[in-house]
């Protein structure tokens, strides 16, 4: 079976202020459906330039990625684009809620640029967010919720649209402890119920949740345990 | 998606409402002002031109020139002769683009109905001149060549004049008045003309043929010499039996009146407007012919071209107007350059927003009519305002001014149409800038 996200000998360069910045040296990984990965690593280690080229924010210098059986590397930004909307959820450590709308009509966003008709759009939101056990604070504001409510609602977005991969980056970091474990039990529901997950952290116990642990050092994959 | 977008821009400049009132205000002052500027422009041109077609269209006045007497002196141009019915006559007859000739003789006397009575211009015309001068009657019927020729005792009357001589609504046509003490029967009423530009009451006058008047209202002493009949060029003998020595002293004192066929000016009306200094030259050329001048005198005459004046300061009011518009458009850039800025400061402050919005799959275009949309939504608002504010300040002119600006609905639908361009040409490049941010850079701005 193809896996779901699949890098040969991904490389990315910068040139920063006239010297080349090797961010990844070749990074060839395979993640199948289902999986649960954490990605750790200290700053500077290429754990972020590899999630934003798996996100496909990013494009490598070198190399090649396959998303879903097809050839993602070197696409064109319009259809990058339309990736990220249909099988990519994003949900980020300071949540990106957009304040002025409320928290059903930040769920609905994605569904905005994939042209789903308005009343579609907000019975998925609502469902998502009765999902995560918001649906009484559809109608709030961000500021209205707490840190935890707000990442939840994050989390709905990032769900809206049914996506193949969640790719989280430092979910909890923004949150205290108790809350931080509420947002690692709801990843792993989601985990059980079959989603694809590739998690970015710092924190070795939120990285303990995962199946699969893989470590970058200096843009190179240094370990890779678990699954 | 649109009413979203919609939406999303109308939230965003509530959230920064002063901000965006500010920059509104901007706007909706250059807007207002185009309009403005615009109605006073055109009730300013339309006073213009009705000024002008008071006068009559195409019209040239023919005055005698200064005479230059004995040391240098400059004698008014009434003490010559140098004009006669006869110069009006070959005008009429020689150039073909003249359409049609009036003489007139200028005098002022008092008129008597009864015991009422005014005192008026009272001038002799022949028989176009009110055509000339686009001058209905009505009532009674205009003067002929006929009351010319047979030296009618026949008067027209201005408004001003009926107003004076009659109880209102009586009929004065077929009533006998006298003018100067000469009865004379009422023919015609004219249509009331009120104020010529230089401020004449044009009402209060009385018209009568050429030929009477220099019979029966000059104040001189009647012509003891042969007269010449103005339309026949018969020469008559009035049979006063003068002596040649009193001829020559009447000279002396009043040359007018022994030159029977001397005439205060000719009024002409040119066939066009294209051939109005054409026609202006070949009357001079003609004119110098008939009085015999040397190439190397001065005319002796005066040609005015009065249309060519009124011409003049319509085109001195459209100038004012273009002028007026140039720097209320200059406001409306100004006004445009605010929205650019603001734009800029938005974009900058939701850095983070657009990075969000790309990452859940918006492509470069939705962020670039996300922005131009909320741009637009700003200038069409404040454009609104604008037009309101325009149609205040035509209210408040109409008011307080002699100007009646009116109000034209297609320059203020164009005037709010171009704040929605203004919106989308300046909203363009802060909306280009939005819509280039790389994802990653914007996501990591929070």
């Amino acid at each position: 079976m193809t896996p779901l996200l699949l890098t040969v000998d991904l490389t990315k360069r910068y040139t920063m202020a006239g010297q080349v910045v090797h961010a990844l040296r070749g990074v060839s990984l395979a993640i199948g459906a289902g999986e649960y990965v954490a990605v750790m690593g200290p700053s500077g280690s290429g754990k972020s330039t590899f999630m934003n080229i798996l996100g496909c924010l990013d494009t490598p210098s070198d190399g090649h990625y396959w998303l879903d059986g097809a050839e993602v590397g070197g696409i064109a930004e319009s259809q990058r684009a339309r990736i990220r909307n249909g099988k990519l959820g994003f949900v980020f450590q300071s949540f990106h809620l957009l304040p002025t709308h409320t928290a059903v009509e930040n769920v609905e966003l994605p569904l905005t640029y994939a042209n789903v008709g308005a009343q579609e759009r907000r019975e998925r939101a609502m469902r998502h967010l009765a999902a995560v056990g918001l649906a009484e604070r559809a109608h709030h504001r961000p500021a209205e919720l707490s840190g935890g409510q707000q990442q939840r609602v994050a989390i709905a977005r990032s769900l809206v649209n049914d996506p193949r991969i969640l790719l989280a980056d430092e979910p909890t970091g923004a949150l205290d402890q108790a809350t931080g474990e509420e947002i690692m039990a709801l990843f792993r529901s989601l985990n059980d119920e079959g989603r694809t997950i590739v998690l970015v952290t710092h924190d070795s116990h939120v990285a303990q949740r995962a199946n699969r642990r893989i470590a970058f050092r200096d843009g190179q994959v240094m370990e890779d345990t678990g699954s | 998606m649109n009413a979203m977008v919609l939406k999303t821009a109308i939230r965003a400049l509530w959230l920064h409402r002063l901000r965006s009132l500010l920059t509104m205000t901007g706007i909706a002052v250059g807007i207002a002002a185009v309009i403005l500027m615009v109605a006073i422009g055109t009730a300013t041109q339309g006073q213009v031109i009705a000024q002008i077609q008071n006068l009559g269209a195409n019209l040239i006045m023919v005055v005698p020139g200064q005479r230059i007497g004995p040391g240098g002196v400059r004698l008014s141009g009434d003490s010559n002769v140098l004009l006669t019915e006869e110069d009006g006559i070959a005008v009429g007859l020689e150039i073909p683009s003249v359409r049609a000739v009036s003489s007139m003789w200028w005098g002022s006397g008092q008129s008597i109905n009864g015991n009422k009575n005014s005192w008026s211009r009272m001038h002799g015309i022949t028989a176009q001149y009110l055509t000339i001068r686009d001058w209905p009657l009505i009532a009674g019927r205009d003067l002929s060549d006929e009351d010319n020729a047979a030296v009618a005792k026949v008067a027209i009357l201005g408004q001003t004049v009926v107003g004076r001589l009659f109880e209102p609504g009586e009929n004065p046509v077929g009533r006998m008045i006298r003018l100067r003490n000469v009865p004379f029967q009422v023919i015609g009423v004219l249509e009331r003309k009120g104020q010529s530009s230089q401020g004449l009451d044009q009402d209060d006058v009385v018209y009568v043929p050429l030929a009477t008047a220099r019979m029966r209202l000059n104040n001189k002493p009647a012509p003891k010499v042969q007269a010449v009949s103005a339309i026949t060029g018969k020469k008559r003998f009035d049979g006063t039996g003068t002596s040649g020595f009193q001829k020559v002293e009447t000279l002396k004192a009043n040359p007018s009146v022994v030159f029977a066929g001397a005439v205060n000016s000719l009024m002409i009306q040119a066939r066009d407007t294209a051939s109005l200094s054409a026609t202006t030259a070949e009357i001079r050329e003609l004119l110098r012919q008939r009085h015999r001048l040397m190439p190397d005198e001065p005319d002796d005459f005066d040609v005015r071209n009065l249309s060519e004046v009124a011409e003049a300061r319509a085109s001195s009011a459209r100038m004012l107007t273009v002028l007026l518009i140039g720097i209320a458009g200059l406001s409306l850039l100004i006004a445009g350059i605010g929205i650019m800025n603001i734009m800029l400061v938005s974009v900058t402050e939701r850095t983070a927003e657009i990075g969000l919005r790309l990452a859940v799959g918006a492509g470069r275009r939705d962020i670039l009519s996300q922005f131009l949309i909320e741009a637009a939504a700003l200038a069409l608002v404040s454009g609104l305002l604008g037009v309101l504010l325009g149609f205040g300040g035509i209210l408040a002119v109409d008011g307080l001014t002699e100007i009646a600006p009116v109000i034209d609905p297609l320059v203020a639908l164009g005037a709010f149409l171009s704040a929605g361009a203004i919106g989308v040409v300046f909203g363009l490049y802060p909306a280009w800038q939005a819509s280039k941010l790389d994802p990653i850079v914007a996501l990591r701005r929070v």
